[in-house]
């Protein structure tokens, strides 16, 4: 599971307030998600945590045109572990290191090596959010 | 409203401790004290039944005081509207299933005693005597018995700790079931994490004989607020590399799911590890299901 930092810098809603996109800031990468149920903890200002799982993202070189993904941000390759079919690649990001999984193929295709440029790209429903709790005992 | 304020000095393995409880509890909701054992929990349980006198404090339910010891007031147990499910059973051998109900009856009512076995399937097993059923089914007849008492509060300590995950699943289910068709405000003593999820309203953590969290389940197990639509606790019953990934086996209820987990994740878990699995709302595939009399010519996608 990867994990950013990042504040709650905007919060937009559907006309039934029960659809929420989110505007993220996670170390100046500027991010947005969607979510349903805006828990009381989740307002403007918040510090949170935004989760993403390494097998619900993607990653393009010199992309050109317009795509659907929300979120695009630069990253650098720093390490490649190849299976037989799968390969787990390290990322450094502005906002910190992440891990995406890809199919060999696709390594092989766009000639992926460490200390390649690339785009990450995420689909604003594939983040989740988690703040941590204040522990009260009572 | 049940509320309960008592003391009790008690002896625990580890040298004396004083139990001290404060504690309110909704009617007709269920709430579980999760503790260690020798933590004061099963006392707790007596004490509300009567069978232990606690120091000082007081017992209210309904607005009926039950204890109080500023004013010397303690009813005995039989005045006091209790239903009592042990982990043991605690059935007559001697009795029927039928007798072990009649005799939980202050007044007599067959009738009544056939519409609790028709309600919670145990009318074939009527005539039978406690030692010829399953361990399942004599539990059963423990809730059936303690429900009949039509009980102010129902104080469940461990029913289930004894049976296999199967019958503890279809028990937690029908101790659901006649909670909210009598309504009953329900007591549960148990140490199953995923048996708190499922059956409890409200949780009080008690340790060294004093409540340190209440809360929803929720609130009290996991420390952080997700924002994830589906989600259940669960235990990690193995995982095994696959390619340059992992997938970990996980209960859910009686089936089990496979989940994909990455070098980072694996790191940090080992079978046996209790964990929140939860899924945004978005990513499920939800498929209408065949009739179950049609016959399958289509493979479902996996």
């Amino acid at each position: 599971m990867n994990c950013f930092s990042a504040i709650i810098t905007g919060i937009e809603t559907d006309e039934s307030g029960s659809l929420f996109l989110l505007e993220l800031d996670a170390s100046g990468l500027q991010l947005s998600m969607l979510l349903f149920d805006l828990k009381p903890a989740f307002t403007e200002g918040s510090s949170v945590n935004l989760l993403f799982k390494e097998t619900g993202m993607a990653i393009a070189r010199n992309l050109t045109g317009e795509i659907s993904f929300s979120n695009q941000f630069s990253a650098t390759v720093t390490a490649i572990r190849s299976g037989n079919i799968l390969a787990d690649i390290t990322l450094a990001s502005p906002a910190g290191e992440c891990t995406v999984i890809v199919t060999i193929r696709s390594v092989q295709r766009m000639k992926l090596d460490i200390g390649d440029s690339v785009t990450v790209l995420l689909h604003a429903s594939q983040i989740s959010l988690e703040t941590p709790r204040m522990i009260t005992e009572n | 409203m049940i509320r309960i304020t008592v003391e009790k000095k008690l002896s625990g393995a580890e040298g004396p401790f004083t139990l001290s409880i404060d504690l309110q509890m909704k009617p007709q909701s269920i709430l579980t004290l999760y503790g260690k054992s020798g933590t004061g929990k099963t006392t707790l349980l007596r004490m509300l039944a009567g069978l232990v006198k606690p120091d000082s404090g007081r017992i209210e339910v309904n607005g009926e005081i039950w204890f109080d010891s500023s004013n010397g007031v303690c009813l005995p147990p039989q005045k006091r509207r209790v239903g009592m499910v042990f982990q043991d059973y605690a059935l007559f051998p001697t009795m029927t299933v039928r007798q072990n109900l009649l005799f939980a009856q202050e007044k007599k009512e067959p009738r009544k005693v056939e519409e609790m076995l028709e309600l919670t399937g145990l009318l074939a097993l009527r005539d039978r005597y406690p030692g010829t059923l399953s361990g399942g089914q004599q539990q059963r007849v423990a809730l059936a018995r303690a429900i009949l008492r039509a009980p102010d509060i129902l104080l469940l300590d461990e029913p289930l700790s004894a049976l296999d995950q199967n019958t503890r699943g279809q028990l937690q289910d029908e101790i659901l079931k006649v909670h909210q068709r009598f309504g009953l405000s329900t007591l549960l003593v148990s140490h199953d994490k995923q048996e708190v999820f499922k059956l409890s309203d409200s949780v009080a953590v008690i340790k060294n004989g004093c409540i340190t969290r209440t809360g929803t389940p929720h609130d009290v197990f996991l420390d952080r607020i997700t924002s994830n639509k589906f989600s259940f606790v669960s235990t990690i019953l193995s995982i095994r590399k696959v390619d340059c990934i992992y997938l970990a086996v996980i209960g859910a209820g009686n089936e089990l799911v496979e989940v994909v987990l990455c070098e980072s994740d694996a790191a940090n878990l080992k079978p046996g590890d209790e964990v929140l699995v939860a899924s945004k709302a978005f990513n499920p595939i939800v498929m209408k299901l065949k009739e179950a009399t049609e016959p399958e010519d289509e493979i479902p996608p996996i």
